[in-house]
């Protein structure tokens, strides 16, 4: 009973819901931030996001008329819901995860491409031309990122021998080393992350000059504000997957630091968590500033060409390297 | 090239054309509807493949629309001025001669309704969709309240 | 395929900054053909200057267009000087030319952020816009307006450039061709830029002679045309200065065009100050002008802009005419979204640098049959609908 009383509130509290809402404002706040002051602007305060969302959530709520009602209200749901699950598979305050299971890499991983085909259906379900051509771009972009991200977060995995987050995570803080060898990885998926996420460059489906709103041109109110909460989520998640598969060696779970009596093992691990996962949504910010925006044959291009073939690349040296130690 | 080059050179080509320079680098050339192409065709021939505009004033006391076509040859611009009736304003397309004329045609379709024949593309492009047929704002006759 | 497929991007459209429409015919992700519909405000500025004053119309023409007023006032000017056979004073022809190349220092600029933000790069759009505020506030320094700066009027210009203002001046444009060469760097450099604007937007040389393009659109596509060059005004004939041109014919090509005129503009600037002459900076013009007419041409940011002006003996022209650069570049724009991608558009589009209100010179005031018509907002509705749509 208790056990179950414990999970629920794991669940919405932390680091469930409530604490991905405020860790997801706080992520857009620093990556606007960041964009903002690289730009040479001043950037939006500290509760700007927060005001943004509670804005939106009270505004009108408009369904058009030729829409198919039920994708188009649940889909954002589905993908919220999707993007809000790997967080109980990612080690946060220790090596392990709050539910740990054989494979979760690869559950995580699926769940994370779901609000891709979300678009799609909610492209498709709008009955409008923007959002559309939005939809179709999404649903190619994720030929084209999915499996150089899978590839190079899989490399860990084949290095660790575990597809499970928390072992992968373990395994690097046993062996810190072994981070190096996974750097070109990481570089992919980052890249890749970018590109999940739909950001300069590869902020295609969105393109504000080209197809107006993109995907959620039909959208308003809570439903508008449901996606960008969930785009949010998508940043805080990724960022904290990749920064649990590629720098798991910065957590501290052998042997346990003290002050004054407490322990405060957990305290550090977690803002190791969260000082890991602000410098990737800091990268991710800085690439965003950095590039213009490809043509989607250009994108798939990059991604078949290069990060594919990088990702290839880091799977062939995380199997010599478990052939070297083992064999 | 120097304006009395310019002048001597449309001369040579053309007899009986009626030539003045109100200033340096500035020609213009007076012809009838009748020669207009052959003007325009012989002025192209020599170099003057660009047409900066074509003018319309509404001459209405004498009743005529003067069509100017402004071109440039060689830092000269040359205006090519011809008289036609008010009563019934028609003009040869010449973008046989010079294609980047047409958006200047229709232009002078939809203010003056001056009608150019053979014109590749007779749709409206500077009034609204919604202006009424028959009606030309910038003839002389045309009142703004 | 059987059919191509029409979609219409506009009239409103955020890759557009004013109201045009554009039928595009795709065929997979490829423009096969595409039409340009620009009637959406018509403001009559042509009809409104035959009603009013020689000198009225300075204001109604500086209006004419919100980037490039100064090239708008001094063409008409031109024209109207011309016919009053004034002689302007030495001072007024150097402050003419300083304002008409700040103004393009400030369009350019722009335009590039414009660019940026078009292939979603905003980080060039914040840069440049910041830039170019510098020069607004060069020009504020000057006339006193950061948009449109009033400084012609008939026989001169209204403001002195003040001597004590000159060093602040020469400070500002010391700044801008820093961050100007930075630019130069940046979209020669930048792989991204690079990807999105080498070989899109194609316009060969012959096309663009043919089709008549003016203006950084056609010298990209090695047609050396350019009014301050080949039929010198103001006091471009005592200033050194060369015409930037480029082979490749592409948006790239047009970016480099500009960025190269950037620099041109500024070294013209720097020699307008070093040599202003003194003196009287108007000669009084009568208001009342004799019958006759001039043609006045100018090189605007976006190209020949050119002016006819036909007097009456009244106060009051007969007739102006204008044409702007952009009405100039229609044909070619057309010509040049054959082929590309549907994601290219936008960037093509804007590579002629568009400016609508100079080229559709209207507002809706529709008198037609001597009443108001007005449009209720369910014919708008109505008019709508029959528009919308995935063909």
């Amino acid at each position: 009973m208790m056990d179950s009383l414990a999970a629920v509130l794991y669940l919405i509290l932390f680091p469930g819901f409530v604490f991905l809402l405020v860790f997801g404002l706080f992520c857009e706040w620093v990556d606007r931030k960041v964009y903002a002051r690289l730009q040479n602007r001043v950037g939006p305060p500290l509760f700007q996001p927060f005001a943004d969302l509670i804005k939106l959530l009270g505004k009108e709520d408009i369904i058009p008329k030729n829409v198919d009602s039920i994708l188009f209200q649940y889909t954002p749901l589905i993908a919220f819901a999707a993007v809000m699950t790997p967080i109980i598979f990612i080690p946060i305050w220790s090596a392990t995860a709050l539910f740990p299971l054989q494979g979760d890499l690869i559950i995580a991983l699926y769940l994370l491409s779901i609000p891709a085909l979300a678009l799609f259906v909610i492209g498709w379900s709008s009955v409008s031309l923007y959002p559309l051509l939005g939809g179709f771009r999404a649903a190619t972009m994720l030929f084209g990122y999915e499996v150089p991200f899978i590839l190079a977060c899989l490399s860990c995995g084949i290095i660790a021998g575990s597809w499970r987050i928390s072992d992968i995570t373990a395994y690097l803080e046993m062996y810190p080393a072994s981070m190096l060898i996974v750097i070109p990885g990481f570089v992919i998926a980052l890249l890749a992350l970018e590109a999940k996420l739909e950001r300069t460059p590869f902020d295609i489906p969105q393109a504000e000059t080209e197809i107006v709103g993109g995907v959620l041109t039909e959208y308003s109110g809570k439903k508008l504000a449901v996606m960008r909460l969930m785009d949010d989520i998508r940043m805080v998640v990724g960022s904290s997957l990749i920064a649990a598969v590629f720098l798991g060696g910065f957590i501290v779970s052998y042997g346990s630091i003290s002050w004054a009596g407490t322990d405060l093992t957990n305290v550090i691990n977690f803002l190791l968590y969260i000082a890991k996962s602000l410098m990737i949504v800091f990268l991710l910010a800085v690439i965003r500033t950095l590039f213009a925006r490809i043509r989607i044959d250009q994108m798939l291009d990059f991604s078949w060409k290069y990060l594919a073939m990088g990702g290839i690349f880091q799977l062939f040296i995380a199997v010599m390297y478990i052939g070297i130690l083992h064999g | 090239m120097k304006t009395e080059q310019v002048v001597e050179r449309i001369k040579g080509r053309l007899s009986g054309i009626e030539i003045r320079i109100p200033r340096e680098r500035r020609v213009m050339v007076y012809t009838h509807l009748e020669r207009l192409i052959e003007v325009l065709e012989s002025l192209r021939d020599q170099g003057a493949t660009h047409i900066s505009t074509i003018t319309v004033v509404d001459r209405i006391e004498e009743n005529v629309f003067e069509v100017l076509y402004h071109l440039y040859w060689e830092n000269n611009e040359i205006t090519v001025r011809v008289e036609i009736s008010r009563e019934n304003p028609v003009v040869p397309t010449v973008t046989t001669i010079l294609p980047g004329a047409l958006t200047y045609e229709r232009e002078i379709q939809d203010m003056f309704g001056i009608r150019v024949e053979h014109i590749p593309n007779p749709k409206r492009i500077l009034l609204s969709d919604d202006w009424p047929e028959g009606v030309y704002p910038l003839r002389k006759d045309y009142a703004v309240k | 395929m059987e059919k191509n497929i029409l979609i219409p991007i506009g009239p409103q459209h955020p890759g557009f900054k004013e109201p045009m429409r554009l039928d595009i015919s795709i065929d997979g992700e490829k423009v096969v053909d595409a039409d340009i519909i620009l009637s959406f405000n018509h403001r009559g500025i042509e009809k409104a200057t035959e009603a009013r004053s020689y000198i009225q119309n300075l204001y109604l023409i500086e209006r004419v267009c919100g980037i490039c007023s100064h090239a708008h006032t001094t063409s008409y000017c031109h024209a109207v000087e011309e016919i009053l056979g004034l002689q302007v004073p030495d001072q007024a022809r150097y402050i003419r030319t300083f304002i008409g190349e700040l103004e393009r220092i400030q369009s350019h600029l722009l335009w590039l952020g414009i660019a940026g933000h078009e292939i979603g790069w905003d980080t060039l759009l914040m840069y440049t816009w910041r830039d170019r505020e510098r020069v607004n506030d060069m020009l504020e320094l000057i006339s006193g307006n950061r948009v449109h700066y009033a400084m012609n009027t008939i026989g001169g210009v209204r403001r002195d450039i003040a001597q004590e203002d000159i060093s602040g001046l020469k400070e500002g444009l010391d700044l801008l061709e820093k961050s100007v060469k930075y630019y130069i760097h940046v979209i020669t450099e930048e792989e991204t830029f690079l990807m999105r604007t080498r070989g899109v937007g194609y316009l060969s040389t012959d096309k663009a002679r043919k089709l008549c393009a003016v203006g950084p659109t056609t010298r990209a596509s090695n047609v050396k045309i350019d009014v301050r060059a080949d039929d010198s005004y103001a006091a471009y004939l005592d200033l050194d200065f060369s015409v930037v041109t480029a082979e490749s014919g592409d948006v790239w090509g047009r970016s480099i065009v500009k960025t190269g005129e950037l620099v041109q503009s500024i070294r013209i600037c720097r020699q307008v100050l070093d040599v202003l002459p003194g003196g009287e900076i108007r000669t009084k013009a009568p208001p009342k002008v004799p019958t006759g007419e001039a043609v006045s041409r100018y090189e605007a940011p976006r190209g020949e802009l050119i002016y006819y002006v036909k007097s009456n003996g009244s106060n009051m022209p007969e007739r102006v005419k204008i044409r702007s650069p952009t009405l100039g570049n229609w044909l070619v724009m057309a010509e040049m979204l054959k082929g590309v991608y549907i994601a290219d558009v936008p960037i093509v589009v804007d590579a002629i640098d568009p400016c609508l209100s100079c080229s559709a010179r209207v507002t809706m005031t529709d008198y037609s049959k001597g009443k108001k018509v007005v449009t209720t907002l369910g014919a708008l509705g109505k008019w709508k609908k029959g528009r919308r749509g995935i063909a």
